[in-house]
């Protein structure tokens, strides 16, 4: 047993010293001797009891070990893989921007003295190529042979691959074996890229290079002489692999949502929904960075003050994450849809994040003109950190953005859904009247933008189907102590009140609503 | 269905009995014949006393009296003594009337209390009523009870009795511990209780003469808000508390009616007397308070099925009298001015 220096607070590592060929070759035992009794990450010590951590180290490092032998060791390989794959001096690598695909079919190589990257087509290995690396050489293309397994039997590891092995492993485990034995019969040099179901919905992908071919056959059909593998590690960066597990990412990944207003919010927005796996974004901002903006905007500093601020967004999500498609429009809304009146033709959602009460109307209206179902989802913050809210337009109940606005009883025109109570004014001119200080924190616009993309992943996967207003609710000490005063929403409804009257908001006499019924 | 809650709300504002503006002279004249019960028992040797106010001005369910009414403010005294010492409770009432009796000025010990009448111009204008309390002790001579003095001197001696009475339990029953548990909209239930009770007793004094005991009384229409009162309070999506005055008292009269008109409703503190005793000594009496309240009904049911808030309180000025509101028409209300240009406090 090895200790490092963080133990208790770290699992002592367990191995078997001397000869474990009596033991053959089993799962969870790695060819340094290590036996993996348990992940390493996501685990609770008792730094207190350090004596029982060792003793339940031993434990369950047996009971591992009886398991192996005993167990379904097909599977528990499968599982540890990456353990056993590859050569641990050499460290040969592959970045594979394969999904897991259905068939046997060929695929290509990109190479230079740098880089490998395997994907479909060279369109898509050279796209992929000039979004990460700013490299000038160019890419020499090959072909590979893709081989995806239907079964995993006789996956194990007793002993080092080789062609034989492998042939065994692939032809126990397909239904093609008359194509792809043909297509190796007439291309012997080729390379092979394997990948097999291993129960969980997903795959293992794994690459050969084999030694060259003798007598003009391909050595993984060359049953007169078996030869050692050149296992080639897969570095994932495809989408099934690289976006976030679960139901809703792939879903997520054919939607394309249109983004007005590329502030505060809207840059949190257009980050996390191409973090949740949204492939195809739109922006629509006529704004530039300014230095006033740097300490609220997801830009900061670093792309550059005076930039448009789409223009910095596209930059940053496509360097963070190269499977994002974006297309901006530097220009305020009405300009852009006077010269892109099918701005949003093929947009699944709108997020209007402007803020601004106007630009929300034109939205609105141009969708209707337009007789655009698009949903839009409308964001905004108020001031001081009381709060933030979203409302949804343009979805099959009645309910929409001008549902909100109404005259209060002396005659003020203000938002109904506000937390600030009508006829107050928040932008204190601190340099006259060109720079306004408005009191809106990165950390409300934050919230807000949480609130928006958790409704806007609900829009786009169809959980939420009816229009809703939804806020967050802020403290209300510094809003007080400046002097300002509460609506009823903010003073006398409950978060839970808020949550259970979401869906109430709807104006019986809103005229947008009326038209959209009638 | 009109929306009437302003004009009842307007009404309660326009009947109700404040502690600070309304009825400074009798409270001024209650305050004089207190001192003055002081100084009597100061110089006759009289054991000392404790008081408050009692009745609906001390429970927030006070209304102004109507014009020409007799109306009152009830006072409880209480006696530092053991009723076990005193056989004839009419002999405590007799210090607090000898005390204050003047030639200028009407004493009268009545069952349940002991009156100071005024008058202007013969007729009865305003009343002080003293109720004159004993304690009962326990073993421990703490104080076991509160006990009214019943009886008038003259009563036979049957009916003159110290009767168990916690006058200060049916305005805590009422002020504190109604919806006290309910964190949602508690006051507000509250509130509407109190307003209920003010639109029944505004009620019963606008369709009952003050003579003889045609008119039932205010703790009675109380104790009818108190058995059948069911908040209609709640809250809107903007916030706004929406109150409905109209249907909740609608459905105490409702509740009422198909319980022989609340005849049987009895104090809900100690003693539980019957709050309707004197009304039904007459059948008639009886007869027309039956018929009025359904009447009641009738035209609380009417108004809430009228759409024009007009006409509907219109129709209601009938049952409660010129203090309800009537609003203008619709075509003649005066529009609001509305500013187009206002400020937006939002930001994206
Ligand atoms: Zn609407």
């Amino acid at each position: 047993m090895a200790f490092d220096n963080h133990f208790p607070n770290s699992r002592p590592s367990v191995y078997i010293l001397g000869d474990t060929t009596m033991l053959g070759q089993v799962p969870h035992l790695l060819p340094s001797n290590e036996i993996c009794y348990c992940d390493k990450e996501g685990l609770l010590l008792d730094d207190s009891n350090p004596v029982g951590i060792i003793e339940e180290a031993f434990t369950m490092s047996f009971d591992t070990l009886k398991g192996s032998v005993n167990g379904n060791a097909d599977r528990d390989y499968l599982r540890e893989f990456e353990y056993y794959w590859g050569d641990s001096v050499e460290n040969f690598r592959v970045i594979s921007l394969l999904g897991d695909l259905p068939t046997p079919r060929i695929v290509k190589l990109g190479s230079n003295k740098n880089i490998k990257l395997i994907g479909e087509t060279e369109e898509v290995i050279d796209d992929f190529y000039k979004k990460t690396e700013n490299l000038e050489e160019q890419l020499e293309f090959s072909e590979v042979l893709f081989i995806p397994l239907t079964n995993s039997y006789g996956i194990s590891f007793q002993e080092k691959w080789d062609t034989k092995k492998l042939y065994n492993v692939i032809f126990q485990n397909i239904r093609l074996h008359n194509r792809i034995l043909e297509y190796l019969k007439s291309n012997p040099e080729i390379q092979v890229y394997v990948t097999i179901p291993n129960g969980e919905d997903n795959r293992v992908h794994f690459c050969v290079e084999f030694e060259k071919a003798k007598n003009g056959k391909h050595p993984l059909i060359d049953k007169s002489n078996s030869t050692v593998l050149r296992e080639i590690i897969v570095d994932r960066a495809d989408v099934d692999y690289l976006l976030p597990r679960g139901g809703a990412s792939r879903e997520m990944r054919d939607k394309n949502v249109s983004i007005v207003g590329c502030g505060a919010i809207g840059s949190i927005v257009a980050m996390e929904l191409a973090k949740m796996g949204v492939m195809n974004l739109s922006f629509i901002d006529h704004d530039k960075l300014s230095r006033a903006n740097i300490y609220r905007h997801v830009l900061g500093n670093s792309s550059g003050i005076g930039k448009y601020k789409v223009e910095g967004l596209k930059e940053k999500i496509e360097a963070d994450l190269p499977l994002t498609d974006i297309t901006i429009y530097p220009k305020t809304f009405q300009e852009t849809v006077n010269e892109s009146p099918d701005l949003f033709a093929s947009a699944d959602l709108i997020i209007d994040a402007t803020g601004i009460p106007n630009t929300s109307f034109q939205i609105l209206d141009f969708t209707y003109n337009q007789r655009l179902n698009t949903p839009i989802l409308h964001s905004w913050l108020e001031p001081i950190g009381i709060g933030g809210h979203v409302v949804t337009s343009n979805l099959n109940s009645i309910g929409c953005y001008r549902c909100l606005y109404s005259y209060s009883e002396d005659g003020q025109f203000y938002n109904k859904a506000s937390f600030a109570a009508p006829g107050q004014t928040f932008s204190k001119s601190m340099f006259g009247c060109v720079n306004m200080f408005t009191p809106f924190s990165s950390v409300d616009a934050t919230k807000t933008a949480i609130l928006t993309v958790e409704l806007a992943k609900k829009l786009l996967t169809g959980e939420e189907t009816k229009s809703s207003l939804e806020s967050w609710k802020g403290e209300s000490g510094e809003f007080l102590k400046h002097g300002y005063k509460f609506s009823d929403r903010y003073s006398n409804l409950t978060l839970q009140e808020l949550k259970d009257f979401k869906y109430e908001f709807a104006n019986k006499t809103c005229s947008t609503c009326l038209i959209r019924e009638a | 269905m009109a929306e009437l809650q302003k004009q009842f709300r307007k009404f309660e504002e326009n009947i109700r009995l404040s502690d600070i503006d309304d009825n400074k002279p009798l409270r001024d004249k209650r305050d004089l014949l207190i001192k003055e019960l002081k100084e009597w028992g100061k110089k006759n040797e009289k054991p000392g006393f404790d008081w408050f106010n009692q009745g609906s001005y001390h429970m927030s369910t006070g209304i102004k009296p109507m014009e020409g009414d007799d109306y009152d403010i009830d006072v409880a005294i209480v006696y530092d003594i053991n009723i076990d010492d005193y056989e004839d409770p009419t002999e405590v009432k007799k210090w607090v009337r000898d005390a204050l009796k003047r030639n200028n000025r009407e004493v009268e010990i009545l069952t349940p209390c002991v009156r100071v009448q005024y008058r202007e111009k013969g007729e009865p204008k305003n009343h002080v009523d003293f109720a004159v309390y004993g304690k009962e002790l326990n073993w421990n001579n703490d104080e076991r009870s509160k006990q009214i003095s019943k009886g008038r001197e003259f009563s036979s001696f049957d009916n003159r009795v110290w009767e168990e009475s916690e006058p200060k339990r049916l305005r805590e029953l009422i002020k504190d511990e109604m919806f006290q548990s309910d964190k949602e909209l508690g006051g507000q239930k509250r509130t509407q209780f109190r307003r209920n009770v003010r639109y029944l007793k505004r009620w019963k004094d606008n369709n009952f003469s003050s003579n003889g005991n045609q008119r039932p009384t205010g703790i009675a229409m109380t104790a009818i808000c108190h058995e059948w009162f069911k908040p209609l309070v709640s809250k809107d999506w903007e916030g706004n508390i929406v109150e409905k005055d109209l249907e909740s008292l609608l459905n105490v009269v409702r509740t009422a009616v198909a319980n022989n008109c609340g005849l049987n409703v009895k104090l809900p503190v100690i003693p539980h007397n019957d709050l309707f005793e004197k009304l039904k000594e007459s059948d008639h009496n009886e007869e027309n308070y039956k018929k009025k309240l359904k009447e009641l009904k009738k035209t609380l049911e009417v108004a809430w099925n009228e759409p024009d808030p007009h006409e509907a309180s219109k129709i209601l000025r009938k049952v409660f009298g010129e203090d309800f509101p009537v609003p203008e028409k619709k075509e003649t209300a005066k529009k609001t001015a509305y500013s187009a240009i206002t400020t937006s406090s939002s930001s994206g």
